[in-house]
């Protein structure tokens, strides 16, 4: 497989690990996307396809930050929705039999 | 003889460290109680020993055939009596109604019982989903900033390579 072929599969791999909210696994690709590119840029600098492939790039970190920060979004609304543990905690209506009035 | 047996056996399945579902619950002990109660009955003399039904170290029951046919028919009929009046069978039928009532019966008692222990234990995993998702929620969101971050990190770094490349490319070309 060619380095170019190579990033295609790779960009794949990290959208559908955003799109599935594998956000670890996310990471992992996203650091390996950026040095394929980088080696490719690096090794063939004035190739005519690394305008295409920094255009690539450029719209796939796009779509990546409007994807996840929907996310994080969504998750935070979920979480603020739950009610904070304390609230489960039964309040005793009892009166303290220790107590002396006079 | 063969019915008592089994019962026997499947009570002493649910006893001890390999024993079954049952293990360890106070039903065990009140029908091992009342298979007790039902087979001590003795009226006028005469017990089920006496009439060649006995027990094994097991506490097992069985029948000495020499014994019970050297019993007198009317021994027999006068030990069992009936159900509604007097006798093993009275007795008999009073301890099974002792446990099987459809109201107040132990079985009756320990299903009730075992059925509150399963709503709590369905109470309990419900709770603790909710808290897994919670928590998983909780740590993809943790995730899911990291990734923000590592990404604007990435874009800031990429895109000086890309306007690195552009710029070479630019005075390349004059």
């Amino acid at each position: 497989m060619t380095p170019r072929a190579q990033i295609a599969v790779t960009a794949d791999a990290l959208r559908a690990a955003v799109a599935s909210q594998a956000f670890g696994e996310a990471e992992r690709l996203l650091s390996d996307y950026c040095r394929q590119v980088e080696t490719v840029i690096r090794r063939e600098p004035g190739a005519a396809e690394n305008t295409q492939l920094a255009a690539d790039s450029v719209s796939l970190f796009e779509w990546m930050r409007r994807s996840v920060l929907a996310d994080a979004a969504h998750l935070a609304g979920r979480l603020a929705s739950i009610p904070p543990r304390h609230a489960y905690r039964q309040i005793s209506s009892q009166t303290p039999s220790w107590r002396v009035d006079g | 003889l063969p019915a008592y047996n089994s019962v026997v056996d499947l009570l002493d399945a649910q006893r001890g460290q390999t024993g079954g579902a049952l293990s360890g619950d106070g039903i065990i002990s009140t029908l091992s109680s009342a298979l007790h109660n039902l087979t001590s009955y003795a009226g006028d003399s005469q017990s089920l020993t006496s009439l060649g039904i006995i027990f094994d170290k097991t506490g097992r029951l069985s029948l000495d055939r020499s014994t019970f046919n050297s019993a007198s028919p009317d021994t027999v009929l006068n030990f069992l009596g009936d159900n509604l009046s007097s006798g093993f069978l009275k007795s008999a039928t009073d301890v099974l109604n002792s446990i099987d009532d459809g109201a107040e019966g132990s079985l009756r008692d320990a299903m009730a019982s075992v059925q509150r222990g399963i709503t709590a234990d369905d109470t309990a995993i419900a709770n603790n989903q909710d808290r897994v998702n919670q928590l998983q929620d909780n740590l993809n969101a943790q995730m899911a900033a990291a990734l923000i971050a590592s990404l604007e990190q990435q874009v800031n770094y990429m895109t000086s390579l890309f306007s690195a490349m552009q710029t070479n490319t630019q005075a390349l070309s004059k």
